[in-house]
């Protein structure tokens, strides 16, 4: 627009610049920790130039994907693999708000990880994350994409586990791994079917192309693949109860993986694929829509009473990312992108803001704070701009996206727009909730006896908590800014932008507009949402603890979570997969695989005893054994052909 | 060929070549069967006579009849301690069963093949003056290459030969007595 | 009653037979090396009878190159006994015997 068209060198030059980075840090800087955040800082940044330049021309081209051809990679056989870049708005978006977070995160680290032994791998790892994702937000084949989604999720669980040394953590990683793996399994089922199927072709747009012409039950099977890996990578249910337990990891892993980029891949992936989705069946969008809303609702009920803040907001994020997924399964492509483009500011913000707090009291836990808005008084402001455009109030960033998907449920189905709306009322009262619990009242002490917090980040403590520091506090500043402003965007032409990653019959986005029934729903869920917050946990009438009480069982059964991780750990890994399928498997490879090879071992090995005993050491019988053969070989000869003597 | 001399000849001179050979492996005492080895060799050289190649008779003389036999006789005498007679092995079944089966394949072939051979008198008309000069020719001319080789397969032989029955001087080397008596006590029954 | 290639070759063969007999049978190492001289004898017999009875050569070929091969084996004949003697002396100084029975180092 403002710019020459983007050459697709430079391009690429926003995916190498991470990996760069990363190659240095390992090969040079492991033990220098402050270049190794100066160059990671560095690269992104360079990637974020870039990413504006692509967004630029992207704009520019209305959002139509730009002429990059794919390139040859290696041929299996027939199977000829390329790889190449498709840019057009939707990935041109998604490289603005990854490359965005990314850079702010990776300068709030440089405070955050102030002083950790592991400074260096940090950053290291972080490099190597962003690389991962902006690889598979800019693959042209459906090959690549898988490939960087795995590597997504490699580098989600080395960040999760950085504090490797913690069981938890370890634990936490090792969860976030497997049960993502459930998901990506039906993704490579997918792969696997569309390669079979179409003989090869792994273009995501010729994918898309071809799609209206498959059959029902290959399109159905396909969608519902991809829809399994994006619930498993946006921790949708049932497979969304490794999200709260990643929170093990530093809190600007958090902030970066689990708000704005790792998680939001499978909502991506979903975008990616929306022509396919659309052509699928009309039972497959009322599976991804009623997943989504039911994630929404179910995941913001938890949200309401964990006492852990940095929980709170991944249980959030898991509503929220429940909330796009809805959108894209009411056929809201736009809505569902706009919601995850605002997501991912004020998301950032809000988990930077928790990492601020707890570098300030030791604590992720809220009975233990209090008080932290004299103290705190950037935080406290950058929070609360952040919780009000999580709530969706007017005019803030979250309002227009919300809106836009409340909207596409107003029309498609009344059903999920009731969801939509108390999700939107539970959303104000959990985060208000975390405002007034965190922020007012008095400080209740901080860090406990056994430290659980981000104990490595700061050795030194003081009297009382303080604010941050600006590496710190200005990420938030900075970011607080598009969390404000940046819905402002649906005016400029953002739908249009988005809308030219798709065929032109399926675009029909007309512009932002405001639904009286929908704006009046979702302002009075959302004011309702805070006063209940405030009449709680800030007036105290009714108390707390009489709620809890008056509740009872309600209150255990969603505190314990809905009981689906022992559900999962209990019922589906140790019952099922551990004592049945697992000890199965040990029975088998016992039996049969032990058998074949120990059979195989054990024939070779009496075969070659009686065969020994031909080695006598003795020349003589050496010579016996040629003659005999001579003798034989030539009888045979006679044998076979009688004339060989006749001329 | 049909001269009753040449023919008479070959079956005497046949003769006596397999009966040697028989007594070779007959015999009970090597010594004697290596005399029986030289009376098969000179009956062979008597055969190559009949077959017109005379230089090769002589050859056969000089080379099997005399060197290898000497060679023979030195290894027996190089070998004292080891057993004179001329027993048998292990594999005296098959190594018998396995001579029969090949002599008789070849006796079986040699009659029943459809030769494309020369006879009578025109096989007279073959045996034509002395073979030397012409061999010599082809030694140093169509064969020279092969000819070379072999004079260097007999160099290498020569020093093989030498290499391998060379007896090292060991470097002396501090040994326990009793552990070197054994071998020592072997080495000193050796022949000088 | 005439001589042809046959009796030749049907002598050869039975020098042949008693040599591999010999070369089979024999536990004295010497006397296996008799054996092994007794089946190149037979094989220079053919080479012989065939050089002189065969109608295999051409006008112009030299009918000799029987003789040739012969010659070279007697050459490879003269240089095997050399080592294998050579080579039963050296197993006799280390072992004490020549008797194949008892060499057998390769042994299972």
């Amino acid at each position: 627009m403002f710019l020459p068209d983007i050459p697709e060198a430079a391009v690429w030059a926003i995916y190498f610049a991470p990996l760069a980075s990363f190659l240095l840090i390992v090969g040079f800087l492991w033990r220098r920790p402050l270049e190794a955040g100066r160059l990671t800082i560095f690269a992104i940044g360079l990637s974020w130039v870039l990413a504006l330049w692509a967004l630029d021309t992207s704009i520019g081209l209305d959002g139509e994907p730009a002429a990059f051809e794919p390139h040859a990679w290696f041929t299996l056989f027939d199977l000829d693999i390329s790889f190449g870049i498709r840019l057009d708005g939707l990935s041109a978006v998604m490289l603005f708000v990854v490359t965005s977070v990314s850079l702010l995160v990776q300068v709030y680290s440089t405070g955050y990880m102030h002083g950790d032994t592991g400074y260096s791998r940090y950053f290291a790892f972080m490099s190597l994350f962003t690389m991962s994702m902006l690889g598979l937000v800019m693959a042209s084949s459906l090959l690549q994409l898988f490939i960087h989604w795995e590597l997504v999720g490699l580098t989600s669980y080395l960040l999760i586990g950085f504090w490797f040394h913690r069981p938890s953590a370890a634990a936490a990683a090792k969860k976030a791994f497997i049960v993502t793996r459930f998901g990506d399994f039906g993704f490579l089922v997918a792969v696997v079917l569309i390669w079979v199927k179409t003989g090869g072709v792994f273009d995501i747009a010729e994918i898309n192309e071809l799609a209206a012409g498959l059959s029902a039950a290959l399109l159905t099977g396909f969608t519902l693949g991809i829809l399994s890996g994006a619930v498993g990578k946006s921790a949708q249910f049932p497979l969304h109860f490794w999200l709260p337990d990643a929170m093990e990891g530093p809190t600007p892993v958090s902030s970066l993986v689990h708000s704005a980029t790792m998680v939001a891949a499978g909502v991506y992936l979903l975008a990616r694929f929306f022509p396919a989705i659309e052509a699928a069946p009309g039972g497959v969008h009322t599976t991804i829509a009623y997943i989504g809303g039911f994630t929404a609702i179910f995941a913001a009920s938890m949200g309401i009473v964990m006492t852990d803040i940095k929980r709170v907001l991944a249980y959030s994020t898991i509503s929220q990312l429940g909330y796009m997924v809805m959108a894209i399964g009411l056929g809201g492509y736009v809505a569902a992108i706009f919601h995850l483009f605002t997501h991912a500011f004020f998301k950032s913000l809000l988990f930077q803001g928790s990492g601020s707090v707890n570098h300030a009291t030791g604590t992720f836990d809220m009975r233990l704070m209090g008080g932290l808005r004299h103290s705190m008084p950037i935080t406290f402001w950058t929070f609360v701009v952040g919780s009000l455009s999580l709530a969706g109030i007017f005019p803030l960033a979250g309002f227009w996206s919300k809106d836009e998907v409340l909207l596409d449920a107003w029309h498609e189905d009344k059903i999920l727009f009731a969801v939509g709306v108390a999700v939107a009322f539970m959303t104000a009262l959990y985060m208000f909730r975390a405002i007034f619990m965190t922020f007012f009242g008095e400080y209740r002490g901080g860090e406990p006896a056994e430290s659980h917090g981000d104990a490595e980040a700061h050795d030194e403590h003081h009297a009382g908590p303080h604010e941050s520091p600006a590496s710190m506090w200005a990420p938030l500043v900075i970011l607080s800014i598009p969390a404000i402003f940046i819905g402002l965007v649906a005016f400029l032409d953002f739908g249009v932008l988005i809308e030219g990653a798709i065929p032109e019959e399926l675009r029909h986005f007309e512009g932002v507009h405001v639904d009286g029934v929908v704006l009046v729903a979702s302002t009075v869920a959302a004011l309702g949402g805070i006063g209940a917050a405030a009449a709680i946990y800030f007036a105290g009438q009714p108390s707390p603890d009489v709620l809890r009480q008056a509740l009872g069982p309600l209150h255990r059964l969603v505190e314990r979570k809905y009981y689906v991780d022992e559900v999962a750990e209990d019922g589906a890994v140790r019952g099922f997969l551990y004592n049945g399928a697992g000890r199965a498997a040990a029975a088998f490879d016992r039996v049969v695989v032990d058998g074949v090879v120990n059979g195989v071992g054990m024939a070779t090995r009496t075969l070659g005893d009686g065969l020994r005993r031909v080695q006598t050491g003795q020349m003589q019988a050496y010579t016996s054994l040629y003659l005999v053969g001579v003798v034989v070989a030539v009888v045979v000869l006679f044998a076979v052909s009688g004339d060989v003597l006749e001329r | 060929m049909e001269s009753t001399g040449i023919v008479v000849a070959f079956w005497v001179l046949s003769a006596l070549t397999i009966g040697a050979g028989l007594a070779v492996f007959l015999s009970r005492n090597l010594v004697h069967a290596i005399m029986f080895l030289i009376l098969a060799f000179l009956g062979m050289a008597g055969l190559f006579v009949t077959l017109s190649a005379d230089f090769i008779a002589v050859a056969q003389v000089l080379i099997y009849a005399g060197a290898i036999s000497v060679l023979l006789v030195f290894a027996v005498m190089l070998t004292p301690l080891a057993s004179r007679d001329n027993a048998n092995s292990l594999y005296v079944v098959p190594g018998v069963l396995a001579g029969l089966a090949l002599a008789a394949i070849v006796g079986f072939v040699a009659f029943e093949a459809d030769w494309a051979a020369l006879s009578g008198a025109a096989a007279d008309q073959r045996a034509s003056g002395a073979t030397i000069e012409v061999i010599g020719d082809l030694l140093i001319g169509r064969y020279v290459l092969a000819f070379e080789i072999a004079s260097i397969l007999l160099l290498f032989a020569l020093l093989g030969a030498i290499v391998l029955v060379h007896e090292r001087t060991e470097p002396a080397v501090e040994v326990e007595p009793g552990a070197a008596g054994g071998e020592l006590a072997r080495e000193s029954r050796e022949p000088a | 009653m005439s001589v042809e290639l046959g009796h030749y070759l049907a002598v050869s063969g039975i020098v042949f037979g008693i040599g591999v007999a010999v070369a089979l049978s024999k536990r004295n190492a010497i006397a296996v090396l008799m054996g092994v001289e007794l089946m190149l004898n037979a094989v220079n017999l053919t080479l012989l009878s065939f050089s002189r009875f065969s109608t295999a050569f051409g006008p112009d070929d030299e009918p000799l190159t029987g003789h040739v091969f012969v010659v070279f084996v007697l050459t490879v004949a003269a240089a095997e006994a050399a080592v294998a003697l050579a080579m039963a002396v050296l197993v006799y100084r280390r072992r004490e015997t020549v008797d194949l029975d008892r060499i057998n180092l390769l042994r299972w």
